[in-house]
């Protein structure tokens, strides 16, 4: 009795002198304590200098095997605040041309789909920009009215976690990706929000958009004023599209300049790519977090078939606390996907199954996607870190 | 062993150990505590229409305090029935009789249900937040805080929520997320708890499907409920934006 007493004293006097260092040198975030196949491998981090600012602390959160977060730490009371693009802009930390990731980290041990999904729900582009003296991030996204610094209440207020990841951007790509932004921003009228995350725009019958590409030659001429019509795009598909123009001068647009940044057959993601060889599909990033985190071919399975392509919370009212409606709907419709995903691993990854599945498969870019090319080490994409409010 | 340290950390901050230096601060029930989050989503909204038995509270100088809620073990794999059973266990579950179940809505269409039982739940372990849970565990006292301060009132409040719902023209929202914020004073004193995405404004219009209505319903300390409405704290005109390379 007098041990455990003495033991729970000691625990207690552990935490307490911990959280007090912790106010200066926050450790690993709880608000991160996910399964460690929704982290980023080590090896795709991008190098960093050190934070600018103080009030952002950096840290790193080891996972299992070679995975792990590096978390950007800024003061809870800037979440949601105009303060916290401020400060993410002083730390040198964000800079133009970053893809923002909304990280969210309660979809963790939830159902199937949110966990090839990483947990990430949603894709925007950061710019440091500069209002008279006062330099902060603004992002730029679909929907249009989210495009603020780190303000707009309907998606940022409860925004626990943000991943960084950055395209392997020059000057003078970011200089054109700012004049676009400039562009969009001043109209704002003539873009909209699309709700069907499963059709993507050169699949909706427009006239003149049939490919991928013309989907980005599309947002040219919508931001150029050359058409009536508006750009409607869900929030990944926008992000694509205006980073395909990264080589494209507004002043001398021709079409010619349009790359996406995704070095594919048509520039969007496939489904299955077997043994992830040379590419990686959009159900693949689990997969590639668990290559880059140095699993073994067996661990790497028995991960993806016991912990991220199955539902673990089958009380649907356990959900209400963790995702919308909207999310709960498409994992519950890709339920039966899932279960031939599993399978898939489980087989052993057979080619075979791999392109039968493909061939149901639209060609399309989720929000995810990014992280998922990075994890696979492709497009130069890299991983900077996980912003959370914890400090 | 990192999440030990975790769950060990989210408990202590229940008691102001973590975190520890005297400012306010916010505790997002969803992560500390997403059993418990569940359980507050259900009862509070609805704390002024519960069954005697359950609005049974006692108060202590300052402190309120009400039964010991545990989340029930999951029920047997292969079986059909998919529910969050909920058990509940006070003084006067020990005198009084069996009592049928309570089934509440727990925000998503959903429902819930907790069952009195005479069994004592406060030894049970805290529920663990970041494990499905196997095994029966005990909400935490942070939940019971938030519980304890919504009953103590219910009474007291002519109308309830739903009144005040109607009187500013907001609806339930049966799409977004739903999250619990607790928020602390600089004295570690509880100062009000937010209920994020349980209202809307009736033509409110939510594009993409993380959004969160603007509206949140706030249960102060004194038990009384209000509406804040989340403004952007600053706008940024387009025109004025100096972009790097400008």
């Amino acid at each position: 009795m007098r041990m455990t007493s003495l033991l729970q004293f000691a625990i207690l006097f552990h935490f307490a002198a911990a959280a007090a260092t912790a106010q200066e040198r926050p450790g690993s975030s709880p608000v991160l304590d996910v399964s460690s196949f929704m982290m980023p491998p080590r090896q795709t981090w991008a190098p960093i200098d050190r934070s600018a600012d103080a009030n952002v602390v950096v840290t790193e959160n080891a996972g299992d095997g070679d995975l792990g977060f590096r978390v950007l730490h800024l003061r809870g009371s800037v979440k949601g605040k105009k303060q916290a693009a401020i400060d993410l802009a002083r730390s040198e930390l964000v800079q133009t041309g970053d893809i923002l990731l909304s990280f969210r980290p309660l979809w963790d041990k939830t159902l199937a789909y949110a966990h090839m999904q990483l947990g990430v729900s949603h894709s925007a582009i950061a710019f440091v920009v500069s209002v008279g003296n006062e330099r902060f991030v603004m992002t730029v996204e679909s929907p249009i009215s989210y495009s603020s610094p780190l303000n707009f209440p309907e998606q940022y207020a409860d925004l626990d976690a943000i991943h960084v990841v950055r395209p392997a951007l020059d000057q003078a790509q970011k200089r054109a990706l700012e004049k676009w932004a400039r562009l969009i921003m001043s109209n704002r009228g003539r873009f909209g929000f699309f709700t069907d995350y499963s059709l993507p725009m050169y699949k909706r019958g427009l006239p003149g958009i049939s490919t991928p590409k013309d989907q980005i030659r599309y947002l040219a001429q919508v931001a150029l004023g050359q058409t009536d019509l508006r750009f409607e795009s869900f929030c990944s598909e926008f992000v694509w599209s205006l980073l395909g123009l990264r080589n494209c001068d507004p002043a001398a647009f021709d079409g010619a300049c349009v790359r996406p940044i995704f070095a594919t057959g048509d520039g969007m993601l496939t489904g299955l790519i077997p043994k992830i060889a040379g590419d990686a599909g959009l159900v693949q990033g689990p997969e590639a977090a668990l290559i880059g985190g140095k699993f073994s071919n067996g661990e790497r399975t028995a991960i993806l078939t016991g912990s991220v392509f199955v539902d673990v919370l089958t009380d649907e009212s356990q959900l209400a606390g963790r995702m919308s409606v909207g999310h709960i709907k498409v994992a519950k419709e890709n339920r039966q996907n899932m279960k031939i995903i599993n399978g898939y691993y489980a087989a052993g990854e057979p080619e075979a199954l791999a392109l039968e599945m493909n061939n149901g498969v639209t060609g399309n870019v989720s929000p995810t996607s990014f992280l998922i090319r990075s994890n696979a080490r492709m497009d130069g994409l890299q991983y900077v870190g996980t912003v959370v409010f914890d400090r | 062993m990192q999440r030990l340290l975790s769950a060990l950390c989210a408990g202590l901050l229940t008691f102001g150990y973590c975190g520890a230096a005297a400012q306010s601060r916010e505790i997002i029930l969803n992560h500390v505590d997403p059993q418990g989050t569940l359980l507050a989503l259900a009862i509070v909204p609805q704390a002024n229409q519960l069954a005697v038995w359950m609005r049974e509270e006692t108060t202590s100088g300052t402190k309120t305090e009400i039964g010991q809620f545990a989340l029930a073990a999951k029920s047997a794999p292969g079986s059909a029935e998919h529910r969050t059973l909920y058990l509940f266990s006070s003084r006067r579950s020990t005198t009084d009789g069996p009592r049928e179940p309570l089934k509440l809505d727990s925000g998503l269409g959903q429902r819930i249900e907790i069952q009195q039982t005479t069994d004592p739940l406060s030894k049970l372990p805290i529920c663990e937040p970041h494990l499905d849970q196997q095994s029966t565990c005990r909400v935490s006292d942070l939940t019971r805080d938030v519980l304890a301060l919504a009953v103590r009132h219910a009474s007291n409040t002519s109308g309830g929520l739903g009144a005040l719902l109607a009187s500013r023209g907001l609806v339930t929202d049966n799409q977004a997320a739903k999250r619990v914020i607790v928020s602390f004073n600089d004295e570690n004193a509880l100062q009000h708890i937010d209920f994020v995405g349980i209202v809307r404004g009736k033509d409110e219009k939510l594009v993409a499907p993380d959004a969160v209505s603007v509206f949140v319903v706030r249960l102060n300390s004194n038990g009384v409920f209000s509406i804040i409405e989340r403004r952007q704290d600053s706008g940024v005109d387009a025109g004025s934006i100096k972009f790097e390379g400008e």
